[in-house]
């Protein structure tokens, strides 16, 4: 019964609020904004913030699940708030978290050129917050994958290898040019950027591989343009923390460019290490590896060293192949 | 639409009207619960902050409180108009969904095995011809085809009558209809209403696995001795035996076991038959079966004109009481689920208030509610919208109660101003169109509701 039920009836019945055991607290950065100035912001202030943050979420919670209409009721209740009233120290992000939530909108209404204009916006916005906060950065890495989403919509294949290249540039070695980026990122610590890059990863694979909207052919040309960008054969991320993602990335590039002894020599030495790295990383290399393994036959799988780690993993991504493979 | 009222500025807010407050020092000394009912959000605050958010003192009440308050819309904008709020969410969003999702009700036959005192239908022979299905069947394509490039998935409904005595028309019309879904990508779901004495395991498995029933509800009127005198064949005979034993079959098998299909048991209460639900209780326990099923009550209610409620008559406020009884009973043998207890947020009444959603008899009546087909105080009435045989493009979107949303501020109800509006819809706008005041029973039983919400955490922390 849970599964089918929307952002609002989730909250029903799960939350208590009590302050001697707490557990309410959201990570959602601008609510982390309005504990930053907790001290500087009245309480009239707080709670016009507070309800212009919930109305874009509702917003954003029917929009999400293409509900036009109903969505459109709150996004007029959110351009209604007068934003000009809000203390300046904390104005731009409230103007990132409106024009985050506006270019959702148009996102959803096929209007990307427009979408595309007010993620920029909320990337300008998210800068400027960021050297006040410093923990506006990070959100930057969202609204890049959001960014991506939408060429990704417009079929944009180059637009979308270099906005992919762009963000993994940032997460692995630092590399913030151009105007969606902003040097605040160095600051993030590697777990922060573990978690980003789990993050953006997951999304983009399942966005590009599992809805498939460009076909295989230039999917391949995707992540190999993408990884090429960031010079995965001539490099490595000094982080020991990021080095097996980047490991990871680097074997499925080998088996996109035709390196079907490369690919399968790493997944040998390294096959352990594959439980640790994002979702759809995971499931790429195995579907990659099943695919050269029944095409060249150079692999029994059922006798493969790792059988039983692999096979479980198998199931949890729900591959098929392998199996009928056991079953024979 | 995008607005164009004007901007809102110093914006201040207000307590919601659509909250229920319960406390009891008994059962929750330090707390009480807020229930809003504009998201069906329950929260449990500290006593200690009951007068602030009484005298809306929200510069008295930490941030976390004032957030949880807000999101679940129990503090609102000062200006707002909550029931304008609310009727507004509800007609979009039922715009949204009449974009993806049809429904439709079939009742296929006017026949029926049983007499029980308290149906307002006429029964007789009539199944519904080929003729008719093919109508039926044009008619849903239609609806399809007016929609077809947002829609996803049609539902239908199978009632009666007794549905399972117009089997030949259920499994023609799922057929076309199955297939037409199919080859237009569209996701196809059916469930029935049925007193299940025809319901073998052949057919079960039939209706199942080839025609996509999924779906079940068998009303059972308590032990042999209460159903029997309730939901007798017309001869008179019993059929509380075949029903149970088809039940018993069924739950115990493996399709079922394989979770291809659910089946809800409602138990229609009045004065008469209310404590031997508890012995029907026991006796699906003993059988293996009450775990495996959901178990609903309603009371007896008037059909038509046939004034069944006055007859061994329950009033609400012990309905509400025997409700929870049965659920404490429930609990007793652990299948109660606390999830199922607090009413959620309803943007929909019933399908009357869908754009598109009709019912069809077994003569091509067009209505948009079940409880109108084969019930001789409707008969050419204002809930019929006409007939397919007559007029394969007959339009009922004006059909009475399909503007029930609309009506809410000026009819002659006490929605407007419930304050479980937001959860309940109205409940029946049919009921309220026939003269009866269909509340549910949540009006009456939600603080029990929400302590024994509370009180199975608690279980559920000890276990």
């Amino acid at each position: 019964m849970y599964t089918d039920m929307n952002f609002l009836d989730k909250f029903t019945n799960t939350h208590t609020y009590k302050t001697k055991s707490d557990t309410s607290s959201s990570y959602h950065v601008f609510i982390k904004m309005l504990n930053y100035y907790k001290e500087q912001i009245s309480v009239s202030e707080y709670m016009t913030l507070y309800f212009f943050h919930n109305t874009s979420e509702k917003c954003l919670s029917f929009l999400r699940r293409k509900d036009l209409n109903t969505g459109v009721i709150f996004y007029n209740d959110l351009i209604r708030i007068d934003r000009t009233t809000f203390p300046a120290y904390l104005s731009a992000g409230v103007e990132a978290n409106f024009y985050a939530c506006d270019a959702y909108f148009d996102y959803v209404e096929h209007r990307y050129d427009e979408s595309i204009e007010k993620l920029q916006s909320a990337i300008k916005y998210t800068i400027q917050q960021s050297y006040s906060m410093d923990e506006f950065a990070s959100s930057l890495y969202e609204l890049n994958l959001n960014l991506l989403r939408v060429y990704i919509k417009e079929k944009s294949f180059e637009k979308t290898a270099l906005k992919l290249s762009e963000i993994l540039s940032s997460l692995f070695f630092s590399e913030n040019n151009g105007s969606h980026f902003d040097k605040k990122l160095n600051n993030l610590d590697d777990d922060e950027r573990l978690i980003w890059l789990n993050h953006v990863i997951n999304n983009v694979i399942f966005s590009i591989s599992e809805l498939n909207p460009f076909g295989l052919e230039v999917q391949k040309q995707i992540y190999i343009n993408a990884l090429k960008g960031i010079g995965i054969s001539t490099r490595s991320p000094n982080s020991d923390k990021l080095k097996n993602v980047y490991s990871k990335l680097k074997t499925i590039f080998y088996y996109l460019i035709g390196e079907d002894a490369i690919f399968l020599d790493r997944i040998d030495k390294d096959f352990s290490s594959l439980g640790t790295v994002p979702f759809y990383v995971r499931k790429q290399i195995l579907s990659y590896f099943l695919a050269l393994s029944t095409t060249t036959n150079q692999e029994n799988i059922v006798n493969h060293v790792n059988y039983l780690n692999f096979s479980s993993i198998l199931k949890e991504h729900n591959l098929q192949v392998y199996e009928m493979e056991l079953s024979n | 639409m995008l607005s164009k009222q004007k901007p809102r500025t110093n914006m201040k807010f207000k307590l919601s009207q659509y909250i229920h407050i319960s406390k009891d020092e008994d059962v929750m000394p330090d707390a009480f619960y807020l229930y809003a009912t504009r998201t069906g959000a329950a929260i449990e605050i500290e006593n200690i902050y009951y007068d602030y958010i009484h005298n809306q003192e929200w510069e008295r009440l930490p941030n976390n409180i004032v957030e949880a308050l807000m999101q679940a819309e129990a503090i609102v904008p000062f200006d707002e108009n909550e029931l304008d709020t609310i009727i507004k969410i509800n007609q979009e969003n039922i715009k949204d969904n009449d974009k993806r999702f049809l429904s439709f009700t079939i009742q296929p036959t006017a026949n029926c095995q049983l007499g029980c005192h308290y149906c307002g239908q006429k029964h007789s022979k009539d199944v519904s011809t080929n003729q008719t299905n093919l109508a039926i069947y044009q008619r849903i394509i239609s609806k399809i085809e007016e929609i077809k490039t947002t829609i996803k998935q049609v539902s239908i409904s199978w009632y009666g009558g007794e549905p399972l005595t117009g089997l030949s028309s259920i499994e023609e019309l799922s057929k076309l209809l199955i297939d037409y879904c199919d080859q237009n990508d569209i996701a196809y779901e059916a469930s029935m209403v049925t007193n299940a004495l025809s319901l073998k395991m052949s057919t079960f498995l039939k209706l199942v696995n080839k025609y996509k029933v999924t779906s079940f509800q068998i009303t059972i009127d308590g032990t042999a001795e209460f159903h029997d005198l309730r939901r007798m064949l017309k001869t008179g005979g019993p059929s509380f035996d075949i029903i149970f034993k088809n039940l018993k079959d069924i739950v115990h098998s493996e399709a079922y076991a394989a979770k291809k299909a659910h089946i809800g048991i409602r138990s229609n209460v009045d004065g008469q038959n209310k404590e031997n639900i508890f012995d029907l209780v026991d006796m699906m326990h003993e059988n293996g079966i009450l775990d495996k099923v959901s178990f609903n009550l309603a009371p007896i209610h008037d059909w038509g004109d046939n004034g069944a409620s006055k007859i061994n008559g329950i009033s609400k406020e012990e309905f509400a009481m025997f409700e929870i009884d049965i659920w404490l009973k429930l609990h007793s043998y652990g299948i109660l689920k606390k999830g199922n207890l607090i009413p959620l947020r309803q943007y929909n009444v019933c399908m009357v208030a869908n754009s598109s959603s009709e019912v069809y008899d077994a003569y091509g009546n067009v209505s948009t509610c079940w409880e109108v087909p084969y019930t001789p105080v409707y008969e050419n009435s204002e809930y019929y919208a006409g007939n397919l045989l007559e007029n394969p493009n007959l339009d009922s979107s004006n059909v009475v109660m399909r503007d029930w949303f609309e009506k809410i501020p000026t009819n002659d109800t006490w929605c407007k101003t419930c304050k479980f509006f937001p959860v309940c819809g109205g409940s029946c706008p049919k009921h309220w169109e026939s003269g009866t005041v269909p509340c549910p029973s949540f009006k009456q039983n939600i603080d029990e509701r929400l302590f024994l919400t509370k009180y199975l955490s608690l279980d559920t922390q000890i276990a």
